[in-house]
């Protein structure tokens, strides 16, 4: 009878965790898959925004050109940047999927080619955005603290200066060579770090001051 | 990411989650059984004692209440002993008659008196009580009957706190609702591990067999029972028969006597240490210690989690706040308010799930007992109870622990 107990005790315990896990399993993929397919048709999105600036140019001509490929790189831009507070946020969460890791790269690479077409499109068009991009550590626990108030920092001042300013966010740790590339050209050794209109590199902490010295805001 | 701090975390939960089922697999399985009194054969000479060190508020009422008791006068004897009291307990005492009273002096431990009552007694079966509980006129009638059974060595009855009025005795309350009722499924296992000194029955040639209540131990009443069951017999609960018991009325007094409690239990637990996952000793050593044990260990894995958690949540926040403060910024993404979005994982499931079984738990525990918590206040104070109260459970073990391996010791009184 008591031996009785602890086996049914047992087995129903294990069930309920088991469960429990699945729930949890679920819950974690589910957010995965939203993500893998939201990166996914931002990359068709992309592929066609950047096509249709191929367009504009050859068939168009060249002032409603520019103009037109500035709006949609720029509303692109607001897509990718809430997206990546998404993918953020379920970093944090999700406990079963370190494939979330993959997504990341797959998104850093998405931002890294709307930041060359940006810098395309400031040369051709003379668009006058800023482009504040900011390097930060994904593994790193120690820099979360700092990194977190650069984000927010950031993230409130692309909120106030609107279409005037885009804001490119890269993870320096995630083994992709174009980004080491850059780490190198511009020689950024530490996190937090922004590199504005491909020409000033600020290191640490920046407050909103600091950097609206550098904008167009 | 999964991290050592998340593996610990997903075990808390285990465990807990594992005991929680086991309650309610034993509710279901004896429920029946939960109220049941066996018939009454006979009447055993019954002798009461009550130790009485400094108890003029409530010694009086206490021995009424006992010459109310039901039972027959030719098989009833109560012994009070006045152990050494300083105030007016002696000659209130002195004011009943048909008791039997002792005087000593005082040793510092409770057990002391015990023993010194139990030798004066003749009563086949004994029956201790503390001089500031009130039996019902019936819990003889409604215990008695247990030791038909001559496996039963202890009878214990359901305690209930008399008159709650502050916060404190109404969280108490609901307490000892909830081990009155957890106590009587651990019955269903031979597991009851305290016969508590508010009122419990013992059968006295088993008293002497295991050499009475040990006198170098503050908890003497778990410590007698961890012998009884060590022994092989059978401590069994009747829960119809009702005692109340004032309880200390403010956060020191209940401080002080959680300590003694968790103080006594890990003397008890030291000095039995050896019956762990020994299968000769049935069930005191395949459930009751390892049960003893796992409690300990499981309550400081639980506070060990809470603190770190709140302690990185309250560290990364504060940093936050003062970085912010340093770099002239808001401490949150206006545009989003991300930090407040809360998402579920299977962390948040568990934390979910485990409250809603405790809150289940503690209203099946008023049910089944027929106990009450009426009204906005009652659900204030199960939401404290689940919430605050318990939480400070480990700080006190922790204390507690502080304190016994610093060798200090601690006194009854």
């Amino acid at each position: 009878m008591k031996n009785n107990i602890f086996i049914k005790t047992t087995v129903i315990t294990v069930i309920i965790f088991i469960l429990g896990i699945l729930v949890g399993l679920w819950l974690d993929n589910n957010r995965l898959n939203e993500i893998k397919d939201s990166i996914t048709s931002m990359d068709i999105e992309w592929n066609d925004a950047r096509l249709q600036g191929i367009f504009y140019q050859k068939i168009s001509n060249q002032s409603s050109s520019c103009e037109d490929a500035i709006k949609s790189n720029l509303e692109f831009n607001n897509r990718i940047y809430q997206k990546g507070i998404e993918i953020e946020k379920s970093e944090n969460i999700n406990k079963f999927t370190p494939e979330i890791v993959y997504e990341k790269r797959r998104y850093a690479l998405l931002q890294l080619q709307f930041w060359s077409n940006s810098i395309n499109l400031k040369e051709s068009c003379n668009a006058n955005y800023s482009s504040v991009v900011y390097f930060y550590s994904f593994f790193d626990e120690s820099k979360k603290i700092d990194q977190n108030i650069q984000s927010i920092i950031l993230s409130n001042l692309k909120e106030e200066c609107g279409n005037n300013m885009i804001l490119i966010p890269l993870p320096l740790d995630l083994s992709i060579s174009t980004i080491d590339f850059i780490k190198s050209s511009y020689e950024i050794n530490s996190t937090p770090s922004i590199l504005i209109d491909e020409k000033t590199v600020l290191t640490g902490i920046q407050n909103r001051e600091d950097i609206l010295k550098y904008i167009n805001c | 990411m999964f991290y050592l701090v998340d593996l610990a975390y997903l075990l808390f939960m285990f465990v807990s989650l594992y005991f929680t089922v086991m309650f309610f697999i034993l509710f279901f399985e004896n429920k029946e059984l939960i109220q049941k009194i066996p018939k009454l054969v006979r009447y055993p000479f019954v002798s009461i004692i009550v130790p009485a060190y400094n108890e003029e508020k409530t010694v009086g009422k206490t021995i009424q209440n006992l010459k109310n008791l039901i039972y027959p006068k030719n098989k009833l004897e109560i012994i009070v002993v006045n152990d050494g009291s300083t105030d007016n307990t002696g000659n209130i005492i002195k004011k009943f008659k048909g008791i039997k009273i002792f005087e000593k002096s005082n040793q510092g431990r409770k057990a002391f008196a015990l023993n010194f009552g139990i030798k004066k007694a003749k009563g086949e079966i004994i029956t201790c009580i503390d001089a500031d509980s009130f039996p019902k006129s019936d819990s003889l009638l409604k215990t008695i009957p247990f030791f038909n059974d001559t496996s039963v060595g202890a009878v214990t009855t359901s305690v209930i706190v008399k008159e709650p009025k502050k916060l404190i005795q109404k969280l108490q309350y609901l307490e000892y609702v909830m081990i009155v009722w957890s106590r009587k499924l651990l019955e269903f296992l031979d597991g009851i591990y305290v016969t508590p000194g508010t009122m419990s029955l013992y059968r006295k040639s088993i008293l002497e067999e295991i050499g009475y209540f040990d006198e170098k131990n503050i908890t003497e009443d778990i410590e007698v029972a961890w012998k009884i069951l060590r022994k092989g017999y059978k401590i069994r609960m009747s829960m119809p028969a009702k005692v109340y018991t004032n309880v200390p009325s403010s956060f020191n007094k209940w401080w002080n006597q959680r300590i003694r409690w968790n103080i006594g239990g890990f003397q008890t637990s030291i000095k039995h240490i050896d019956a762990v996952f020994k299968s000769r000793f049935k069930s005191f050593g395949m459930f009751v210690v390892p049960f003893f044990v796992i409690s300990y260990v499981i309550s400081i894995l639980g506070f060990g989690l809470f603190l770190y958690i709140l302690g990185q949540g309250v560290y990364n926040y504060s940093n936050i706040l003062i970085k912010s403060f340093i770099y002239k910024s808001v401490p949150v993404n206006i545009s989003t308010f991300t930090d407040f979005i809360m998402l579920p994982n299977v962390f948040t499931i568990f934390g979910f799930g485990i409250f809603i079984l405790s809150l289940l738990w503690v209203l099946t525990s008023l049910k089944v007992t027929g106990m009450k918590l009426n009204g906005l206040k009652g659900i204030y104070t199960i939401l404290i109870y689940l919430t605050l109260y318990i939480t400070i459970f480990p700080i006190i073990l922790l204390y507690s622990s502080f304190k016994f391996f610093r060798g200090k010791g601690y006194k009854w009184r």
